[in-house]
């Protein structure tokens, strides 16, 4: 262990100005302070900051996520998986984890008049894509939508509401 | 969460409408039945049979009847492998005989994945989509 100066200088000048001196015992040596880990940063923050990077390395996923510019329940979207299948649904509620992967997305569609529900992780490894098709130009209350399930708000069948957008884009062009 | 008693929606045109599970075979007393498990049911209600000179409906089953069934659609959450968790918004059962064939030839809604990996092909390519 290396002795440091500077402490033991200031320590002495204290000591100089206090007038008390302790006579028995030697004064303990004071060391210089370790650096700090990670530059100061909390872990958590920084895993957090490299399971991003591995895990979403270009931010897609997780500018759907942003509050202000993100995703919002009531939009519908369509999730892509690595094997081409697709879920098409309308989102109903988010869920986002603090300082983790947690955060997923619950969408709701309708198949043959039977409501069906999926909650799918944002980060998961199989998914290729996510794609926004459509936004509400107004906003049902609150966003966590568990309530219109089995109201007159309730979503009806989104892949043919979808088509039907598709077709009203193509007879415009 | 199937168990005794539970009410459920029969999906195929075998007649029945709606049947009571009396049993969820090959599970302990005290668990329930999921997606993919078999069940013994009783027929509560079944589609009216026609007159026997026009015979355009045949029905397999008829009110009263045991019959054995396989439950395609849960109301309960599950889970899957990659995490996503799955609900629909009824439960609902295809009736089949003992060896597992569906005893009607149409089936008229979704189903859920899990049955493919379950070998119950017939039922899922009977179904117009799978979820």
């Amino acid at each position: 262990m290396l002795k440091s100066s500077s402490p033991i200088i200031k320590s002495s000048i204290i000591q100089s100005i206090r007038g008390f001196r302790y006579l028995k015992k030697e004064l303990p040596t004071v060391y210089e302070g370790l650096q700090p880990k990670r530059n100061g940063k909390p872990v958590m923050e920084y895993i957090h900051q490299q399971m991003l990077a591995q895990h979403d390395p270009l931010g897609t996923r997780t500018k759907l996520i942003n509050r202000e510019t993100g995703l919002r329940s009531g939009d519908i979207i369509k999730v892509t998986y690595n094997d081409r299948t697709e879920v098409i649904g309308s989102v109903l509620a988010i869920k986002r984890g603090n300082l983790n992967l947690g955060h997923n997305i619950l969408i709701r569609t309708k198949l043959n008049k039977v409501g069906s529900e999926i909650r799918i992780p944002l980060f998961n490894p199989n998914i290729r894509n996510i794609e926004i098709l459509h936004k509400p130009e107004k906003y049902l209350p609150r966003h966590k939508l568990y309530y219109i399930r089995g109201t007159n708000k309730d979503v009806g069948d989104v892949e043919t509401f979808v088509k039907k957008l598709e077709a009203k884009k193509h007879d415009k062009k | 969460m199937i168990y005794l008693k539970t009410l459920l929606n029969v999906i195929d045109n075998s007649g029945a409408q709606v049947v009571e599970c009396i049993k969820v075979l090959r599970h302990k007393p005290k668990s329930f039945g999921k997606i993919g498990d078999q069940i013994t049911c009783v027929v509560k209600q079944a589609r009216p049979q026609l007159d026997s000179f026009q015979n355009t409906q045949s029905n397999k089953v008829k009110r009263r009847d045991i019959v054995r069934g396989v439950i395609v659609r849960q109301k309960a959450p599950f889970r899957r492998k990659d995490g996503s968790v799955v609900r629909f918004d009824d439960n609902a059962v295809v009736l089949i005989n003992k060896n597992g064939d569906p005893l009607g030839t149409r089936i008229s809604s979704v189903v859920a994945k899990e049955l493919k990996e379950l070998n119950y092909n017939k039922i899922v390519s009977l179904a117009p989509k799978t979820f």
